[in-house]
């Protein structure tokens, strides 16, 4: 068996701070395969965007980081700045959250989109403005002479969005890193950036990790799926299986609060249902089970003993002492 | 590359020198910038008088440091516009080549604090030993008063132009340096650095090419108040005798040689204050209006 494109393996990330170390993710494990997605599904603090920084070696030098990150069997935790460098847009491309400040307001987006193709093949002059029209054409920009010479103010959000993916994608990464692509979009810019994703990953062949907390992003494009609680790996299956029969209790709170249409009576307002209290802080949660206190099946093992990840069924994982004692529909 | 590619590239190379492509250029070029009043009237100032001090020899044939024992203390006539000083000495060619030495400090100066203190404050926040390291020395530099150090250069290297702009650059680094950082310090949290990063960009690379953009306004800005300010310190330290020497006319050392007959000649002392004043509010006027320009809200320092 070939090693998988992306495997990671325990990782664990902690943040020194005044009480400590505050332990962010703690022993996560996947692997993300050629042309597949893999969704990271999380609230706020549930250490997702961490998880993507530390394969990228972004976290600040207060962070403490163990395990593995394997890129095609090539350790990248330890790795010298000078080679990690060498990999960051070539080997693996990032979209951030934010497309309204991960571009420099003070360059063109043809300065910024040449570079990021400069920066890792060698190309120069008409041949590289050529090159920057197309990835602009690709990521569907219908007039890419003109955006090259506008600056990232004079474009919407979505089209800036846009530019961000030609940029990540410059290079032809083998992974594409999506750190909530769509979060500070409006919902229909949001469909369009997520059907260019899943286009450009259909093109180039890419494994995407997808990180978010929009159930609805990863029913989009996800193949395999990740749901993070507390710096911890819940429950990991493949997308129909997350949808059709969520096996942890987190995970069946979380689409229990999604919205839907039409599931109300008519006359009636269906009320959202949502998790009741709130994710705990960072190593928060000394022993037992971290969800616990929210779980509406808690049971007494749970406060004593940590229910690790456990396959349970076909080509899924869950972390909970109940998943198999009690029959979920 | 594919046969796909090669022919959307060609494609792409023709659509640039498209008609639309070229007016869309055009309209781009004629937008106006927005100049604030206080730019215009600031370039005019120092236009007028950077054009008396660079064609001194073609408006007066007088030489600035010629005696004529005959001539002493004039009042202003036909032949010496602004009279003569105690040594018989034509003012007005006086004060003309006079300028050159003022503007040619205040800019020297100033260009060589802005590449000085633009260098450090962006390369000290690269690391956090660094960046101590740096700003401590920097501390140190902005405690030496401009006046001591430059009598303290004076009296080792002997008076000289080059030492007074030597001293007034030591003395207005720091304050260069100190307002790099801090934008660069705010600038270096933002995401697109990040996104700069992970698209592989190495540190130098980010400094010149992300971050130096970023502080470019306030570079300039900063830049153009330290040229009035080293014009300043350079006209205090002549007037005292610590600056350029007495045999190169300078707006200081002229208003030292009159100050003794104010009362008799006052043109003496008033008329190169005039020229250096009317200077130091053109430079303060253009640091002004940039400032206001590239940053209208008055959100940053």
């Amino acid at each position: 068996m070939t090693a998988p494109l992306l495997d990671v393996q325990e990782l664990r990330v902690a943040f020194a701070s005044a009480a400590g170390l505050a332990p962010v993710v703690q022993g996560l494990s996947f692997r993300l395969e050629r042309g597949r997605t893999l969704a990271i599904v999380g609230e706020s603090g549930s250490g997702k965007s961490v998880t993507a920084l530390s394969i990228v070696g972004l976290l600040p030098a207060t962070a403490k980081v163990d395990g593995h990150i394997l890129l095609d069997g090539r350790e990248l935790l330890g790795l010298a700045e000078r080679d990690l460098r060498q990999l960051r847009g070539a080997a693996i491309g990032l979209v951030f959250q934010e497309p309204m400040t991960s571009l420099n307001p003070v360059l063109t987006i043809g300065d910024q989109v040449r570079e990021a193709v400069a920066l890792h093949q060698r190309m120069t002059g008409a041949l590289l403005r050529a090159r920057s029209m197309e990835l602009l054409v690709e990521v569907g920009i219908a007039a890419p002479a003109r955006v090259l010479g506008q600056y990232p103010h004079q474009l919407s959000g979505g089209m800036r969005q846009r530019v961000m993916i030609a940029i990540a994608l410059a290079c032809d990464p083998p992974i594409l890193i999506a750190d909530e692509p769509t979060t500070a979009l409006d919902v229909t810019v949001q469909a369009q950036i997520l059907a260019l994703i899943r286009q450009r990953q259909e093109r180039s062949n890419c494994g995407v990790l997808l990180i978010t907390h929009d159930l609805g992003v990863v029913a989009e494009l996800a193949d395999r799926v990740v749901v993070l609680y507390a710096g911890r790996a819940v429950e990991e299956a493949d997308v129909a299986d997350i949808f059709d029969r969520p096996a942890h209790p987190y995970t069946r709170g979380l689409l229990g609060a999604r919205t839907t249409i039409g599931a109300a009576p008519a006359g009636t307002r269906r009320r959202l249902a949502e998790i009741p209290g709130s994710a705990p802080q960072a190593g928060g949660v000394a022993r037992g089970c971290a969800f616990a206190g929210r779980c509406p099946n808690v049971h007494p093992r749970c406060l004593e003993v940590r229910p690790e990840l456990r396959p349970n069924g076909e080509r899924r994982q869950v972390a909970c002492h109940l998943a198999t004692a009690v029959a979920f529909a | 590359m594919s046969e796909r590619t090669d022919t959307a590239l060609r494609d792409l190379v023709t659509a640039r020198r498209s008609p639309e492509v070229a007016t869309l250029r055009l309209r781009r070029a004629r937008r106006p910038m927005p100049v604030a009043w206080e730019v215009l009237v600031g370039v005019g100032l120092l236009a007028v008088v950077a054009a008396l001090a660079i064609f001194a020899p073609l408006i007066t044939p007088i030489d600035p440091r010629a005696l004529a024992l005959d001539q002493r203390l004039l009042p202003p006539t036909a032949g010496h516009p602004f009279g003569t000083d105690d040594l018989g000495r034509d003012l007005f060619a006086r004060v003309l080549y006079g300028g050159r030495v003022s503007l040619g400090v205040g800019v020297a100066a100033a260009l060589l604090s802005a590449l000085a203190g633009a260098t450090l404050g962006l390369i000290a926040p690269v690391n956090r030993a660094l960046d101590m390291l740096i700003m401590r020395i920097v501390d140190g530099m902005m405690s030496i008063p401009a006046i001591l150090l430059a009598i303290a250069l004076v009296a080792v290297a002997g008076a000289s132009v080059e030492n007074v702009i030597i001293a007034v650059t030591v003395v207005e680094t720091p304050r260069i340096a100190r307002i790099i950082r801090a934008a660069v310090l705010s600038l270096r949290e933002r995401p697109f650095i990040d996104a700069a990063v992970t698209a592989g960009s190495s540190w130098p690379r980010i400094i010149l090419r992300h971050l130096l953009p970023g502080v470019a306004s306030q570079l300039i800005v900063q830049t153009a108040f330290v040229c009035a300010a080293a014009m300043m310190i350079e006209a205090g330290l002549s007037f005292i005798g610590a600056g350029t020497p007495p045999t190169t006319p300078s707006w200081g050392n002229i208003m030292a040689d009159g100050r003794s007959l104010w009362q008799i000649r006052p043109n003496l002392i008033f008329i190169p204050a005039a020229f250096l004043s009317a200077t130091l509010i053109g430079v303060n006027l253009v640091g002004d209006g940039l400032r206001k320009a590239l940053d209208p809200d008055g959100t940053r320092a």
